[in-house]
């Protein structure tokens, strides 16, 4: 039997829905949300992904090394020796 | 006479009207072995059912949003999984053991967000498929990739590994359009030319063109994880995961006429790689040379042997090998994975060294016990002559021992009379010792990351970016 990874997506067309229930598109709308990792000021367009990191909720862009440090920093697995 | 002929007429007419319903029957018949065809094909192959959907999906996602998510989703995991399907062929499935999935989150509150931990990714139209595989395919990556022994790797060997794998799945799943972002938005910068990544990576690539990079190198990593099971990782074993890594780039540098070592053995990774690649060897010795350097494996505690052969009069050669070790119950033959490659095909067996526990070379076992291990191996009795390189194999341990001694001596030649050493004096002091000294021979880039390595001998002061740092030596 397969095992699946979940991919959890949010397609482009919900997006404003889905953020305005985790309480944030008014913050995102007046360019307060910042990429995690570049600093840039994040809008409908530019956002990538999002994930929850102490209790908060972590965001970054569109640009592909952040997108990669955001999937390191979301997992906590790598111990550092 | 009239009669006896309207009566063979009714017959004759009886036969026609038989194989007509016959005939009728099989025409009628036709769409429906052509259904029961067509859902045997798609029962065995689920990706192409994904592929299919996503198409009509597409073509019909002007209707809602729900047709627009499945030609998005359905696009994405046809394409990974169909490639998993390929790649776990005969193989270890730990090494990928996940299918993907793509889930849509259309609604959600903060609190389950938060509880469930995961990383939620915008996918854009399926007009910029492209750029949604590609965050699909590096998260996938990400989570699915030797699950279980990521978190042993050092982290320029997984991200070697990693970035050659993503480029794997693009080349093979055509997805030049996403691989032209990979390379110029990602890897260009992630691995600048003359990185170790960059290193790792040519050579992770070059091995993929033999089979060797999916046969070889991350069933190995993935075997890490399965022997060290669930200890914390050591800086030991990240170590010989450098190691290992050195040893495979050396291998794909590998010109005719040159002996390269094909033989890695750490105290968790000991793992020896049998090359055919000389035909005429084969005719001047015979399988002799194979098996004498396999039993010589065993003898010496390699836990993993994987032999491998590209193009058909090669891999004939490998099912002998096959063969030859059939009965024996010191090798034990695990699973072999043919490839399709770009111009030709190749093979790659795995076996495991019953032996391990019983020999190493290392171990404190007597001449006697290592004789007696050696006759009831195959083959070593009809062994002529060795020709394989059997260069002394890399031990991550000696390599960090002689790193040890060095920045030992270099402290002490370079420490003042309080005990602090200024960071260039070190290094000038460590190539006055070693004119040859190079960080990345102990599997880090920089200074500052060798003399990391060995926390016992000096210890920083102050920030780790300071322009000349100073270190307090601990000896």
């Amino acid at each position: 039997m397969s095992t699946y990874y979940d991919i959890k997506a949010i397609h482009e067309n919900n997006l404003a829905k889905v953020l305005e229930e985790l309480g944030v598109l008014e913050a995102l709308r007046e360019g307060t949300i910042v990429c995690k990792f570049c600093g840039k000021k994040l809008t409908q367009e530019n956002i990538q992904c999002m994930y929850p990191k102490n209790g908060e909720i972590a965001f970054c862009c569109d640009d592909l090394k952040c997108f990669q440090k955001a999937l390191e920093d979301s997992g906590s697995e790598r111990e550092d020796v | 006479m009239t009669s006896s002929v309207s009566r063979r007429l009714s017959k004759t007419q009886e036969a026609r009207e038989r194989m007509f319903d016959w005939s009728t029957a099989l025409v009628a018949s036709i769409p429906w072995i052509a259904v029961i065809g067509i859902l045997a094909y798609f029962v065995k192959n689920p990706e192409k059912v994904e592929k299919w959907s996503s198409i009509i999906a597409k073509s019909i996602s002007w209707a809602g949003s729900r047709w627009e998510n499945a030609s998005v989703a359905k696009d994405i995991q046809a394409d990974i999984n169909g490639f998993l399907r390929k790649t776990n062929t005969g193989k270890s499935s730990s090494v990928l053991p996940y299918r993907v999935k793509v889930s849509w989150v259309s609604s959600t509150s903060r609190e389950a967000f938060v509880r469930e931990g995961k990383v939620i990714v915008k996918m854009q139209k399926h007009q910029n498929q492209a750029r949604n595989f590609l965050y699909a395919l590096m998260e996938w990556t990400h989570k699915g990739l030797l699950p279980e022994s990521r978190h042993l790797i050092n982290d320029t060997v997984l991200k070697s590994v990693d970035f050659a794998f993503i480029n794997k799945v693009l080349s093979e799943t055509n997805r030049h359009d996403s691989k032209q972002l990979f390379l110029d938005e990602f890897y260009e910068s992630e691995a600048p030319r003359g990185s170790l990544i960059e290193k790792y990576c040519t050579a992770f690539n070059k091995l993929d063109s033999m089979g060797i990079f999916t046969g070889v190198v991350l069933p190995e990593y993935s075997l890490l994880g399965q022997r060290v099971g669930s200890s914390l990782p050591t800086e030991e074993i990240r170590a010989e995961t450098i190691g290992l890594a050195t040893m495979l780039e050396r291998l794909s540098r590998k010109v005719s006429g040159k002996d390269v070592s094909p033989n890695y053995l750490g105290k968790n990774i000991k793992c020896s790689i049998v090359l055919i690649a000389k035909v005429e060897k084969y005719f001047e010795q015979g399988l002799s040379p194979y098996l004498s350097f396999i039993n010589k494996c065993c003898e010496q505690g390699f836990s993993s042997v994987y032999v491998a052969g590209i193009g058909t009069e090669n891999i004939l050669i490998v099912e002998q090998i096959k063969d030859a070790y059939e009965r024996s119950k010191k090798l034990s033959f695990v699973w072999e994975k043919t490839q399709v490659l770009k111009n030709n095909e190749s093979k790659v067996l795995f076996f495991r060294n019953s032996l391990e526990n019983a020999t190493s070379a290392y171990s404190d076992k007597t001449l006697r016990n290592r004789q007696r291990a050696r006759q009831n191996l195959v083959g070593e009795t009809h062994v002529e002559k060795e020709t394989i390189s059997n260069d002394a194999p890399i031990s991550a341990e000696t390599t960090r021992e002689q790193g040890r001694e060095l920045l030992i001596r270099a402290t002490k030649a370079a420490q003042d009379e309080k005990g602090f050493v200024k960071g260039a004096a070190l290094g000038v002091a460590l190539r006055r010792l070693d004119p040859s000294f190079d960080p990345k021979s102990y599997g880090v880039s920089k200074l500052a990351e060798y003399i990391e390595l060995y926390p016992d001998v000096l210890e920083l002061q102050g920030r780790r970016t300071a322009t000349d740092p100073t270190y307090k030596s601990k000896l």
